[in-house]
């Protein structure tokens, strides 16, 4: 079977399963916010070799996880603990223990993953994507990482074409857009000292690139930001964007297939840049990026990949 | 009095329209209306031009709003936000409320329930008919931008007192420096019946100062150490205590000083957290995000280092004595409790009290604006704050990450994400709330000479910390200047 671990709150989510069920894939959804109140976890391992692990829903259905085969690990929940648990201290080490046992049975679980957790942090990591998207052969932006003012100065100032700056997340609670710096900004460079900034070459667009990869199947849609409010940072005024399916060159859809088989990822949103002149500019890769966005402009059959990508793997018997 | 909420036009319900309509129809139809006309008429001097222009409106508009109550006691004055909602197609104009431009031959507005034709708004002066010429003598309204340049004036009015104060507070949001500006330019804009001293004739005057009335609370809610002036030596009756026309000469005494708190005149804002059916925005949740990088559960989160050891039990203590710290964030726990919310607003019941507990130190905001009765103007460090505000970036020098300390350059995402908009509007009116708590609670604690040298630092910067959240805050509720 298939194990979404995920919510009833994400829609990609909740599109991949509507397709799974019409695949008739068996397939389960697991929010861990649920987790530890209303579900209950058993792990059991005899000497004989024997592995039994289990999880229980509160209708007494339950997971046997010698029957998952695949598992989309889908923007998990963080857990819930019993609110019934007062003091903070037991909060949290309650939230560490369920953690600790979570963690552990992701690591004994012999299924197919998209993405497997530790993947999917790893890859994340910006410094590290640039490097391996440099070894397989992409272009990538001239890149300064550094919480160092007069490093940052000294960056800004030798890109002739103006510098980007963002940050590693822009998360709801603190959304930053990607931004070309501004003259007047650049007096406010002192304040890199409180944290590290991702400075980069700004480079010029004819169009932006999302790619959406799932197994060998790659996706390529064109953004065409320069059209909006916002060119800079195409998420901005995707409302105002006009997005069209597109082929890349042979040579970049095979750097793209080596990047994710070295990143250990078999799923990816990657953002890539088109210049006018021509070159691809490999900007970053979302191991759990978002795709409706772009499946609903495009009509391209992201979801639906995605059903039987985890179907093919889930769906066998032991 | 239970305190009621005025809201934004763009977020009322048609329903709401079309009741407040209905109550200013019941009052122009009763003879009310009109005598607002001419109280505004013949005020002149009291009421405009000066330090009392903020107050006198005050007491007009809550007086229309009390008289609108008894027609239906649902129905609160609306808000007018120009720098939003500032275009000829704006909702405002609807048919269904406002009605929109005037004709072109003699700007007669034809449209809507105060449309001369309705037979229901006929002008006693300056009349018959309602008269509107958008953007006739100026070409725009106000923007965010133009609005900061007052906001962040942390002195409320200056000598002479009058239309020819070059900075203040009051003088730039009147609109008299480098005039038309602000309250003056909207006048322009709309054109019509809002040039003259008749004004109120277009019931958008009221929505209009409705605005300019919210802005002196959010002002003085962003500069808790800066009170009303002058106490003396402005011009007749624009002093602190003196008495306003045209009330006094109805035997009413009505000061500046008697207005400055406006939850005590029994009315709130949307934006202050008090108005909590407001708050809750889980209606209109975005459907579509493309956030790709939003904050998952780690796989490798708090991985114990001492894997090899059992876990000494002190370093488990130390863990746990930090992790309090982090989640429950409690500097302001105990100044809440030392200032139990007993405030005169507050009589709608328990559970209200406690709701209100719970938005982010709301029990404390009251608190804030309390407070703004006390100037701290010997503050030394009044001065350097003052630089700090007019920054135009706003969060520059002073501690902040790089990329959080520079404005947004573009908000257009906004604009398809209106949950995660208001979302982030509310968690940022809750740190304003929570800093302007702390702010009043150390400036009583400095005019009482506790602070050492190194908290008056630490005030200073929490000042700073707050005009720059309110920076964001209104670029956030402009919705997108950038």
């Amino acid at each position: 079977m298939i194990l979404v671990v995920s919510s009833t709150r994400d829609e990609h989510a909740m599109a991949v399963l509507r397709h799974l069920a019409r695949l008739g894939a068996p397939a389960e959804l697991l929010d861990l916010s649920r987790f530890p109140k209303e579900l209950q976890i058993s792990l059991g391992s005899d000497p004989a070799g024997g592995r039994d692990t289990r999880l229980r829903f509160p209708d007494s259905r339950e997971i046997n996880f010698a029957e998952v085969r695949a598992v989309w690990w889908r923007r998990p929940q963080p857990f819930e603990i019993d609110p019934a648990i007062r003091r903070p201290g037991h909060r949290v080490f309650a939230y560490n223990e369920s953690h600790e046992a979570f963690a552990g049975l992701w690591l004994a679980l012999d299924a197919c993953w998209v993405n497997h957790p530790t993947a999917t942090e790893t890859s994340a990591r910006k410094p590290y994507q640039l490097r391996v998207a440099q070894e397989v052969g992409l272009t990538i932006p001239h890149t300064l990482i550094t919480n160092d003012p007069v490093a940052a100065r000294a960056f800004v100032a030798a890109q002739p074409g103006g510098a980007i700056y963002k940050a590693f997340s822009a998360t709801e609670q603190e959304w930053r857009e990607t931004r070309l710096l501004r003259p007047e900004e650049i007096a406010g460079l002192d304040n890199v000292a409180y944290a590290p900034v991702i400075f980069q070459e700004y480079v010029p667009a004819g169009v932006d690139l999302r790619i959406t990869v799932i197994g060998n199947a790659i996706f390529p849609a064109a953004i065409h930001s320069q059209e909006t409010s916002y060119p800079v940072d195409f998420r901005m005024d995707m409302s105002q964007a006009r997005v069209e399916p597109v082929t890349l060159p042979a040579e970049t859809e095979a750097s793209l297939l080596r990047l994710m088989a070295r990143l250990g990822i078999v799923y990816a949103a990657i953002d890539m840049r088109r210049t006018p002149d021509g070159h691809y500019v490999f900007l970053e890769v979302n191991p759990a990026g978002q795709w409706l966005f772009i499946e609903q402009r495009t009509s391209q059959p992201i979801t639906s990949t995605l059903a039987r990508y985890l179907s093919t793997y889930g769906a066998g018997e032991n | 009095m239970a305190v009621r909420c005025r809201k934004n036009q763009a977020t009322l319900t048609a329903a709401e329209k079309a009741r407040f309509v209905a109550a200013v129809l019941a009052l122009k139809a009763n003879g009310t209306f009109d005598t607002y006309v001419a109280d505004h008429m013949g005020a002149m001097p009291n009421a405009h031009r000066g330090p009392a222009f903020l107050p006198w409106h005050r007491e007009f508009l809550r007086r229309f709003e009390l008289d609108l109550q008894k027609i239906d006691p649902q129905v609160t004055l609306p808000y007018w936000n120009w720098t939003v909602d500032n275009s000829v197609t704006s909702s405002l104009w609807d048919p269904s409320f406002l009605g929109g431009n005037g004709r072109p031959a003699d700007g007669w507005v034809t449209t809507g329930p105060f449309a001369h034709s309705t037979g229901n708004w006929n002008l006693i002066h300056d009349g018959p008919a309602l008269r509107r010429r958008f953007g006739m003598s100026a070409a725009s309204l106000p923007t965010p931008f133009d609005l900061n340049l007052a906001m962040s004036d942390a002195t409320y009015d200056v000598s002479p007192w009058d239309r020819f104060s070059t900075s203040g507070f009051r003088n730039k949001l009147e609109g008299w420096i480098n005039g038309p500006q602000l309250h003056n330019l909207v006048h322009v804009w709309v054109g019509g019946s809002m040039g003259p001293m008749s004004s109120p004739n277009d019931p958008v005057f009221f929505l209009h100062h409705c605005f300019v009335d919210k802005l002196w609370a959010d002002w003085q809610r962003m500069h808790p150490g800066s009170g009303y002036l002058p106490v003396s030596g402005g011009p007749a009756g624009h002093n602190l205590g003196n008495a306003m026309q045209p009330w006094l000469g109805r035997g009413e005494t009505v000061t500046s000083a008697s207005l400055l708190d406006h939850h005590a005149l029994g009315y709130a804002y949307d934006n202050e957290g008090i108005c909590l059916p407001k708050l809750k925005f889980g209606d209109d949740v975005p459907t579509r995000k493309f956030w790709d990088d939003f904050p998952t559960l780690k796989f490798r989160d708090d991985i114990p280092t001492l894997k090899m050891f059992d876990d000494p039990p002190t370093l488990k203590f130390r863990d746990d004595l930090q992790t309090i710290k982090v989640l429950d964030d409690q500097p302001t726990l105990k100044f809440r409790d030392e200032t139990p919310p007993t405030l005169k607003f507050r009589d709608e019941g328990p559970p209200k009290i406690k709701a209100l507990d719970d938005v982010g130190g709301g029990g404390t905001l009251s608190k804030a604006v309390d407070d703004v009765k006390i100037p701290a103007l010997d503050d030394p460090n009044l001065g350097k704050a003052q630089q700090d505000l007019v920054d135009p970036v706003g969060r520059f020098g002073r501690p902040a990450p790089f990329v959080l300390s520079t404005p947004h350059h573009s908000m257009a995402w906004a604009q398809d994400q209106p949950g995660v908009l208001e979302a982030a509007a509310v968690q940022l009116e809750s740190e304003l709330t929570q800093l302007g708590a702390v702010i009043a609670e150390r400036e009583e604690a400095q005019q009482q000479g506790q602070l050492t040298a190194q908290e008056v630092d630490v005030l200073q910067q929490l000042r700073a910390d707050y005009a720059a959240v309110m920076v964001e805050y209104q670029q956030i509720l402009g919705g997108g200047t950038a």
